[in-house]
Formats: structure tokens, sequence, C-alpha cells
């Protein structure tokens, strides 16, 4: 009797495990309806410049404050980090190779329905997952000390030659870079002018990185234009910028590819808060020289 | 001494003149003390109004001072500012616009437009215009809008010097003045730009120069170093100082204020009193200017003070005037006053005269009605003592009537039948005789009911003399008194009542009869009593009179109580004989008829009575043709 009932049990757990493995189940980030259905958007986010402050505020937290409003369902913030973010979205570990990407065979837990951090459009990140339309101009920008050797360079008024005259000087210069991000060495062929690449520490700061120049650490860093601009508000005469390192470049939100619904309502509902004005009202709330250096974003 | 002294003195303000004149002396040397004074007053308020505003125009360039003072701190303290630093710093590390420069730029540029916004005086915002401009004065930020015209001062080209303070100055451009403050960017002792701020002249005037307690008192002014007046577009009030050259200006003592005259082209010239403080720590003066007619008035203080001379002497005079206007109308009061008393005391009188007249009036009614009764009384006594008389009249007739009446009995009786003509003149006879006795009946009831009445006819006065003689004769012959009359030959028409004629004849025969027998009894036996009585006419101032003369040599009247003799009730006589009427009566008989009585007496030897009355003749009788009787 008391075999039989042993049996009985093993037999039921054995076929939940073939079930469970079997039967496909839903893995990735939520489409619309289950977003609806669950009642809450999942906002992932990492602490970065006024997208995301440590106060939990920003300019992409209330974008996606006010899209969860839209929807009509709760927001929920989910803080990751630049290594896990596209992981956290898509529930896969993806790695750039150049312009392409590496998935890795493991299985990585859906945290987020939306990334929304200052999230550069990057072409290794188009693969993985959907953009939405620019929500913020940006670019790469090198910083050096201000006491540095680098002169910042003079602008010919063409993007790419200014690009090109910083690359120029970068022989025995140590650039600092953060990999699998906007400000990965690698995306801006900054290997074959002779500076020295230094990886940031993943499992760092991304705001460090400009004290890390100041500290002697690193000659110059990769930064983006928003957050170059407000460094050089915040130590004045201690940074300079030498120029870009790469055309204009955009950020945008990102959705997972299994999410087209979501994403579309995301298109809708910022069609919407750009027309009426009440974007701009936001981006200059948190970034208000912006428009200085990106008078026609949100022209059109 | 002193007594004499102190009464004299008493007695030199007992003058009414004398105290009125030191009056006047007074009231003149208070007027003269208070024109003094009012000059004083003028001249001092003078000084004090200019003193005032000199202080008012201190107070107000110390104002200004600190104004331009807290601006010049203010430009500085943004001109070293974090911000401004920082775009200079990174522009001396190289850094473009195009990559990091523009956002310092950005900065900066909300902290002028700012600034701009936020300094203000009650509303008033103090800057017109921020800008940061290179060493080369091209602007690098401009908070002007785009409609503003473009930014070129040519005075700011010049670049500061690292040592240069905060300036302030005056830069006219196309005919505008403004007001200029600058301030260098200095980085590391080098001067990098200039931040220029544009003041708001309206804002600087209205809270610190127009404003003025008294605007039609003072005005002021901010002038330039140069002389240049940064004036209002009020050029209808402002003098037209541009008649005034710079140096002019430029050279006003400013401690003081100086008249200075304004050869206009408009109708009066106008003299203004100006002067001038320097304001602290800027190229600037504060000017004041007020009309001198402002202060001074139309007059000047001597003009005032003959002014108040005059009106000194017009007040003396007035109040001279007043005294005696005063006193006339005092004394017209006090007579009207009195006059009131006067006519209250009047009427009381009167109502007291008014009661006593009643009064009077009432005892007089009883007078007149005792006299009336008296004069009954009395003429009934005189009724009575013609009574005898009527009497004796009365009986004859009838002795007459009887004897007549007794023969023709006796006729009869002894003729027989008698003649018809003897019986009818025995009738006739007896027929006479009564009428006789009817017509003395009639004339004793007619005078005792008519006599004293006034009701008065034309009569003879020999018919009243005779009528009233029968009533009389009788008893002077039974006094075996001897009455003689003598009649005028003609008639003697008088306008009387005959009746009360014959009472008066009556009584003056009666007391001639008293006045014999009393001379009689005095007198013995040889004393021959003798009355007479008699008519006749005279001509007095040509009035033609009639006159009755009672004439007696009795006892007289003495002198002394002949001028009492007519009073009423006045006698000689015991009561019993008589009521001191008479006369009275006879007296006031005649007097009503317009006659007169008068008498002559001498005591001892006898007394006359003369009536007279004025003669009534119609107009055509004449002596000739008044007919005797």
């Amino acid at each position: 009797m008391h075999s039989l009932h042993l049996k009985k049990i093993t037999l039921l757990m054995l076929a939940m495990i073939v079930i469970t493995f079997t039967i496909p189940g839903k893995s990735g980030a939520r489409e619309l309806d289950e977003v609806l259905k669950a009642g809450k958007l999942r906002h992932l986010g990492i602490v970065y410049a006024n997208f995301i402050t440590k106060e939990k505020s920003g300019l992409d937290v209330e974008l996606m404050q006010l899209f969860a409003e839209h929807l009509g369902v709760k927001y929920e913030f989910v803080e990751t980090d630049w290594q896990n973010v596209v992981a956290d979205l898509t529930g896969k570990i993806v790695r750039p190779q150049g312009e392409d990407i590496e998935i890795s065979g493991e299985s990585h837990p859906v945290r987020g329905d939306v990334i929304a951090t200052g999230f550069t459009i990057l072409p290794w990140r188009e693969k993985i997952v959907t953009f939405s339309e620019t929500t913020f101009p940006t670019g790469i920008w090198l910083l050096a000390r201000a006491d540095s050797a680098l002169q910042p360079i003079a602008p010919t008024g063409e993007i790419q030659k200014d690009v090109d005259l910083v690359k120029q000087g970068l022989t025995g210069v140590s650039v600092l870079g953060l990999k699998d991000s906007c400000l990965d060495p690698n995306l801006y062929a900054l290997n074959g002018t002779g500076a020295t690449i230094e990886t940031f520490p993943a499992n760092r700061d991304l705001n460090e990185m400009i004290p890390a120049v100041m500290a002697r650490i690193t000659d110059t860093t990769l930064m983006d234009v928003p957050v170059a601009l407000i460094a050089l508000e915040k130590w004045p005469g201690e940074i300079k910028v030498i120029g870009p390192v790469s055309p204009d470049q955009g950020m945008a939100c990102a959705f997972a590819k299994t999410s087209p619904q979501l994403s579309q309502a995301f298109a809708t509902f910022f069609k919407e808060l750009k027309n009426s004005g009440r974007y701009k009202q936001l981006v200059e709330k948190y970034y208000p020289s912006l428009f200085i250096y990106y008078p026609q974003f949100l022209m059109d | 001494m002193e007594d004499s002294l102190k009464a004299k003195l008493a007695n030199f303000f007992q003058k009414p003149k004398i105290v009125i004149l030191i009056a006047y002396l007074v009231i003149g040397t208070y007027l003269c003390l208070l024109m003094a004074i009012n000059f004083q007053s003028q001249t001092a308020l003078q000084k004090s109004t200019l003193k005032r505003i000199h202080l008012d125009l201190e107070k107000r360039a110390f104002s200004l001072g600190y104004f331009f003072s807290e601006r010049k701190h203010g430009l500085e303290s943004i001109a070293t500012s974090k911000d401004v630093l920082s775009y200079f710093i990174n522009k001396s590390l190289g850094m473009s616009e195009a990559y990091g420069l523009k956002v310092s730029l950005f900065v900066i540029k909300q902290i002028l437009l700012k600034t701009l916004q936020e300094k203000s005086i009650q509303g008033d915002p103090i800057y017109m215009r921020l800008l940061l401009v290179d060493t080369s004065g091209r602007p690098l930020i401009d908070t002007a809008s785009e409609s503003q015209e473009a930014f070129f001062f040519s005075s700011v080209k010049t670049a500061p010097s690292p040592d240069e303070p905060p300036i302030v100055f005056i830069d006219q451009e196309n005919n505008k003045i403004k007001l200029v403050l600058k301030t260098p960017c200095i980085l590391q002792g080098e001067v990098m730009g200039s931040l220029i701020s544009i003041l708001n002249l309206d804002t600087v005037r209205k809270h610190f120069v127009d404003f003025s307690p008294n605007p039609s008192l003072d005005r002021f002014d901010l002038v330039s170093n140069d002389g240049r007046i940064m004036r209002s577009d009020d050029a209808a009030q402002c003098p037209d100082f541009r008649e005034l050259t710079s140096m002019t200006i430029h050279q006003l003592p400013e401690d003081q204020f100086s008249l200075i005259k304004f050869p206009s082209e408009r109708a009066h010239a106008k003299q203004m009193m100006v002067t001038r403080v320097t304001i602290h720590n800027v190229p600037l003066y504060l000017l004041s200017w007020v009309e001198k007619k402002t202060i001074t008035g139309t007059l000047t203080p001597w003009q005032s003070l003959l002014g108040t001379a005059f009106l000194a002497l017009m007040i003396l005079l007035g109040i001279v005037k007043l005294v005696k206007f005063n006193t006339e109308n005092l004394v017209l009061q006090t007579r009207y006053d009195e006059s009131k008393r006067q006519q209250h005391r009047l009427a009381s009188k009167n109502q007291q005269l008014k009661h006593e007249i009643s009064q009077r009036q009432k005892i007089e009614t009883e007078l007149e009605e005792q006299r009336s009764l008296q004069m009954r009384s009395d003429r009934l006594r005189s009724l009575g003592e013609m009574a005898a008389g009527i009497a004796h009249e009365l009986n004859q007739p009838l002795v007459g009537v009887r004897g007549k009446a007794e023969l023709t009995l006796l006729s009869l009786a002894q003729e027989g039948p008698l003649v018809p003509q003897k019986i009818e003149n025995n009738v006739q006879t007896i027929i006479e005789q009564v009428d006789r006795m009817v017509h003395i009946i009639d004339h004793v009831r007619l005078f005792a009911r008519n006599a004293g009445k006034v009701e008065i006819s034309r009569v003879d006065l020999n018919d009243i003399v005779c009528t009233a003689l029968t009533l009389v004769m009788v008893q002077f012959k039974s006094y075996d008194l001897h009455l003689e009359k003598i009649l005028a030959p003609r008639k003697l028409f008088v306008l009387v009542n005959p009746f009360s004629v014959e009472e008066v004849i009556f009584n003056l025969l009666t007391n001639a009869r008293d006045a014999v027998e009393s001379k009689k009894k005095e007198a013995g036996q040889n004393y021959r009593p003798d009355i007479s009585i008699r008519t006749g006419s005279d001509e007095l101032e040509n009035q033609k009179n009639i006159w009755i003369e009672i004439k007696d040599n009795g006892s007289g009247i003495p002198e002394s109580i002949i001028p009492s003799i007519f009073d009423p009730f006045f006698t000689t006589k015991d009561p019993d004989k008589g009521t001191g009427l008479g006369l009275s009566i006879c007296k006031s008989i005649v007097e009503e008829f317009g006659g007169t009585i008068d008498l002559e007496s001498r005591e001892g030897e006898g007394t006359a009575f003369i009536i007279h009355f004025p003669e009534c003749r119609t107009p055509t009788e004449t002596d000739e043709t008044i007919p005797f009787p």
C-alpha cells in the first residue's frame, strides 16, 4: 500500500517535469494585453544622468509613468544595469560582436516590459530589441582633463570630419569606455587610432567615468552628450571636450521583439505627447540646454 | 504828591480820546511787530525751503549712489560667478561652442534673463538689457529680443583693463541716452570680456529722480559729468536746459542754489534756482531746479513787507472805523433801548392814563350827572325862587278871570240877560287872561324842561330880558327892590337858547337881590338898594356884540375872591342859601353860546355883571335895517 502511494507521487512529479519542459512556455517580455491583464507596466532603468536619477526620478521615469497612465495600468520601476538590461527585457543574454550580436543559450528571467534609460540606439541593439522613435538626441564626445595636452578640435562644421580630427589626436592617449554600452570604444573604431582603450568595470556606476579622468586614472573618457553637458556644468574648468567620436545618435525606448503591440501603443502615446508639447517641456525640465545643441529636435 | 500824580494819571486816562489813542498805538505797534515777524518768517521759510530741497537732493543723490553701487556689485557678482568664469575657462581651454561652450552660454543667459526679470523696484525692471561681450565687443549673450536693435556700443570696443572697476557711463546712440554699467570679466588677471547692463532710465527716474512730494515745487534731473541732461519727455514742464551749456551746468556750485535766467522764446523768461550734487562713484550729477517764484512767491520779501504794511494800515483804519461804527452803533442802540424803554413807559403811562381818563370820564360823567342834578336842582331852586313870581303872575290873570266871571254873574243877576257884545267882551277878556296864564305856565314848563339845553335860535335879547323880568318883578317888589330896565332901542339878535339866557339873567338878578339885601342889613335905613338891567350893542375888533349889564349897589365882591367867583361850588352863602353853582352855570351857558361874562365889583359899593354875545345878523341886516321892537 505504502509503495503504491509512493509510486503515484513519483509519477505525478515526473509528469509535471515533463509538462514543464515539453509544453512550450511564454518566455520574453509581455505583450500589451498581458501588460493590461497584469495591470502593471514594468520599466527597466539604470540610474543614469537625468534620465533616471538616484531618487528614481528623471526624464525616462516620468515618460514611463505617463505611458502607464496612458495604458491605464500601474507603473513599476525595475532597476537594472548596463550588462543585464537587454536580458531583463528579452530573457536572452546577448553580447555584441561589433554590429552583430551573440545570443548565449542561457535563459534569463524577464523582469521588465520596456527599457527607457537613456538607451542609445545602436545597430547591435536593434537586432534584439525594437526601438521607438528617438526620444532624445545624443552623440559621443571625448572628454579630457582641463590640463590635458590633448586640445579640443576646431569644429569644421561637418561631424564626420570632426570625428576624424579627434581620432587623429588620440595617439598615446588612454580612452576609457564601457563595454556593451553606447560608450563601448569598439563601436567607434578607436582601436586603430593609437589610443589605449581602457574598459570601465561593468559593475561600476557610469557616472564615475568622468571623475576617473579628473582623478588621472585615465586621460580621456568617452561620454554621451547629455552627461557631458551636465559634467561641464558640474566641473567647470576641470574637464574639457576634445570633440565628437560619433555622428549624431539617438536614444529611445526599447521593447522586446515579442511585444509589437506594446511598442505600437507607445508610438501612439509618444506621438500624442510630442504633439501636445508636453514632451518638450519634460525634456527642458531635465536637460534645459539640450536644444542649444539640438535645436531641430522635436521640431517635426 | 504821589496821590496828586495818581489822581492826575487817573484823570488823564479817564479822557476817552486819550484812551482810544493809546489803544491805536498799541494796535499799531502790534501790527508792526507782526509785519516784522512775518518778514523774518518769510525769509527764513525761503531759506528753509531751499535747504530742504538741497537736503532732499543730497538724499536722492545718496540713494542713487547706493543704487548704482548695488548694480555694480550685482554685475560684478555675475561677472565673477562660476558660470561666467567656466565659460571663459572652457574657452581658454580651447573648447568650441559646437562642443561644450554653448552650454555655458546657455546657463549664463539663463542667469542674465533671471536677473533681468527679478531685479525690479516695485514692479519696474531695473535693467533693460544685459549682455556678455567678448574683448572685441561682440555680444556672446544678449537678453534683447530679436526685435530690439543690435548691440553696438562704441565705447565698449575699448577693452577694459583688469583694474577697471565697474563703471557707469552714458552712451548716446541715435539721440537716445543710455545709462550703461560695464564690468570686465577677468580670468587669471586677463580681461576675457565684459558684462554690460543697460539700466532702465525710466525706472531710475521714476524711483530716484522724478518722484517728489511737491512736484509743483521742486524737480530733479540726472546730468552727466560733461553736462548732458538725461531729461524726461516732459519737456513742457522742464525748463529748456539746452540753453544751458554743459560748462554752465558743470560750473554750478554744489552747496548752494544759483539763480539762472532762461532767455527762452516763450512769452515769459523764467528764473530758476538750480543746484547740483554729485552722485558718489558714478559720473553723474543730480540736478535740482525750482522756479524762483515758487520759493519766493510772486512778491519779494520787501514787496511782501510793503504789502503787509499797507494791509496793516488798512486794518488799522478798519479798526478805527469799526470802533467808531460800534460806538455810534452803541449810542444808537442805547438810544434805541432807551426809546424802547420810553415806549414801554409811555405805553404803561398811556394805559395808566387811559385808566385815569376812564376813571376821570366816569367821575366827570358822575360829576356831570351831579352837576346836571345840581343844575337841575339849582334850576328847580331857581324855579322855586321864581315860584312866587310865577304865582303872582298867575294870580293876576286868575283875578282877572275871576273878576270878569263874577262881573258877568253879577250883571246877569242884576241886569238879567246880558247883551251879547258884553258877554263877548267878558269872555274875550277871560280868554286873554287864560291865554296869559297858559303862556306863563308854558313858559315855566319850557323853562324847566329846556333850560340848560343846547338848542339855539335867533332871538331878540330884549325879549329874553323882558320875559325873565316878568318872572322876577313880583319877587323884587316883594322885597321892595327897585329894578331898573334900560333896553336897547333896537332888536338885538343873538343865537342862543332863550330859556338858558333867561336862567342866567334870573341867577344874576337873584345874586344882585341877595347882595343888596345883605348890604341893606348892614347899611341900615339910609341905604337905597338899586338893581338895573341894561342891554346894548357895541363893536370890538370888527365883531358886533350884544351886551347885557346887570348891576347892583350891593355889598360888592371882595377882590380876593373875584378870581374864584365863577368856580363851581364856590359860594359865600350858607349851604342852604346856595350850591355855589349859579355863576358857574351862568358862565358855562354864556360861553356855550360864544359869549363872555365879566364882572366889575368893588367891595362895599356894588357889582356889575356884563355879558357879551356875538350879534347874530343876517348878511343883509344893518344897523339901519334891524327893526326896532
